[in-house]
């Protein structure tokens, strides 16, 4: 009997113990009711419709723009390559080249220089 | 269409959005394309290119709508909500209207009594779209980033003009905000409002415990997250980020340590009654610590070594700013020097050989390099450019800017610009009173 108490008293702590750490400590303040301003507020984009797309590239103009980080030149450049060897009679410019402030401009600015050239398709390099 | 780097294309994808297009052809390839050897690079391309002449010719747009556009900019949404203030913060970061750190709930008696502090009505657009997200931030919506930031309503004047110099295209938020580079707001004030409201220009004045400092500081990076968007990693890229993201840099100048007692306002053409808010952008700053120099020269040089050790804005960059110590200021002062001749000096020996700049990528001309076709013609007439070429590493000496802030001590900070000009965005603060 003298047993079961301490067992009884054992349990109890064990059941004391976890149910503690269980539970996690908050700090928590009384529920208000609040109403609040969103800060975020709304947003404006205004849509812009995409150029309908080549079914072929086939005697098309494809303009590449590159975004002067080091690597990106050297991909354009590959797909340069890859288009001529694969795709019959497409032209290629490399705004990179021949408008070399295709590199830094961006926005509306960009797309007016790109637009100035022609291009049927545009593929432009991102990332470092 | 767009090829990027996988670590990229969230950025990538928000940007078009952003720009309009609700998709756009991509086509992702692992990251990344620099610092890898060019073959590299062309393996890469050998294994996407299949699919880029599918997307090229192929691609259709999974959605062709931009949802939740629409929605009125005034009055702003009001929303109800029962719980603890641990609750309300919780919720509130859960809905990225906070950075994580405490606010003050922007409830509607809150907001009306910050729009106290300015006669512009509530429902004025003071910036159309503010980048990357294109929020749309009325008067009333700086009222409640004010509050959210412990700022008082006659603060409103001060918070206005910070957004009008945000706006400036010459500032380039949206690159700032977005970049890899740590890019940082700091915001100098000048003029009597910097005392009339407690903005600190003395010891200590960008840390702890300057609440009016602190209120800009939190309310500035509130609006370009919570507004703008420029959350990590589809709207900000910032590769380690910094404290300077979550608190602007706040200070005013320092007039009466100022031994010249020109402030950098009247050097602009302010009187030294206007009240003007300085805006920059750039990584941490750099600390010269210099105890023992009793010679103007003697600290100029030093001052002049450290701006060699700011990475890739050592080589013909747009300038820096300088805030001195006061005790700093006068010893550059000590001597006649005038702010010109500091400037002078600093330009003239600031600058390091050109094999210490960062290189050339495969002999191109990148964003990132060091990049003689770029120099000024009248550097190049000197002659050709060899790796001991001493490159300046700002451009012009009126693009070192000075200022003198802080208390007693022998400590300066050198702000390397990383974006926006020399000399700063500059708005007056009456105006939006």
């Amino acid at each position: 009997m003298k047993h079961m108490k301490w067992l009884f008293l054992g349990l109890l702590l064990v059941t004391l113990m976890t149910w503690g750490a269980a539970t996690p400590v908050q700090a928590q303040g009384p529920a208000i009711e609040w109403e609040l301003v969103n800060p975020a507020g709304s947003f404006k984009i205004v849509p812009m419709e995409l150029a309908p797309r080549p079914s072929s590239l086939e005697g098309k103009t494809v303009g590449l723009r590159w975004n002067s980080k080091p690597g990106g030149d050297f991909y354009l450049d590959r797909v340069a390559e890859l288009l001529t060897q694969q795709v019959k009679n497409v032209k290629i410019i490399k705004l990179y080249e021949v408008a070399p402030e295709t590199r830094s401009l961006n926005g509306a600015e960009l797309a007016k220089k790109v637009a100035s050239f022609k291009p049927d398709l545009v593929i432009s390099s991102q990332g470092d | 269409m767009t090829i990027s780097t996988s670590e990229f294309i969230g950025l990538a994808r928000n940007s078009m959005e952003s720009f309009g297009a609700p998709d756009q052809a991509f086509v992702v390839v692992p990251h990344p394309l620099g610092m890898i050897p060019k073959e590299e690079v062309i393996k890469k391309v050998d294994a996407a290119f299949p699919e880029i002449l599918k997307a090229a010719t192929a691609w259709k747009p999974s959605r062709t709508t931009i949802p939740g556009l629409g929605k009125p900019a005034y009055p702003a949404e009001t929303v109800k909500f029962t719980g603890s203030y641990q609750d309300l913060l919780k919720m509130m970061y859960d809905k990225r209207w906070s950075i994580g750190l405490p606010v003050v709930p922007p409830t509607k008696t809150a907001v009306q009594a910050m729009l106290k502090g300015t006669s512009h009505k509530p429902d004025e657009v003071v910036w159309d779209a503010v980048p990357p997200r294109m929020g749309v931030l009325t008067a009333e919506l700086v009222a409640a980033h004010g509050v959210m930031a412990s700022c008082k309503p006659e603060m409103m004047p001060v918070l206005l003009a910070t957004i009008e110099a945000m706006k400036d295209p010459a500032t380039a938020w949206r690159s700032s905000t977005t970049t890899t580079h740590p890019v940082a707001p700091m915001i100098i004030v000048s003029g009597p409002i910097a005392k009339q409201l407690g903005i600190a220009s003395g010891l200590g004045a960008m840390g702890p415990e300057m609440p009016a400092n602190l209120c800009i500081g939190h309310f500035v990076n509130l609006i370009g997250d919570v507004v703008g968007g420029s959350w990590p990693p589809e709207g900000d890229m910032t590769t380690q980020g910094w404290v300077g993201n979550t608190l602007a840099t706040v200070a005013a100048e320092n007039i009466e340590g100022n031994p010249w007692k020109q402030s950098y306002a009247e050097e602009r053409g302010f009187k030294a009654t206007d009240n003007v808010v300085f805006f920059h952008g750039g990584p941490a700053p750099l600390m010269e610590n210099d105890h023992a120099s009793v010679e103007p020269q003697d600290l100029a040089e030093l001052l002049a070594y450290t701006m060699n050790s700011v990475g890739s804005s050592r080589c013909f960059s747009s300038g820096g700013i300088w805030l001195f110590a006061p005790e700093h200021a006068q010893t550059l002062a000590s001597k006649g020097w005038t702010k010109k001749d500091v400037q002078q000096f600093l330009w003239k020996n600031a600058n390091a050989p050109f094999f210490a700049q960062p290189p050339l990528a495969g002999g191109k001309c990148a964003i990132t390099t060091c990049c003689p076709d770029n120099f000024p013609k009248d550097f190049l007439a000197k002659g050709p450019i060899t790796d001991n070429t001493l490159i300046p590493a700002v451009e012009k000496p009126e693009q070192i800017i000075l200022m003198v802030v802080g208390g007693a001590g022998k400590q300066s900070l050198y702000f390397p610009i990383g974006f926006g000009p020399s000399p700063l965005v500059a708005k007056k603060i009456d105006a939006w009173k």
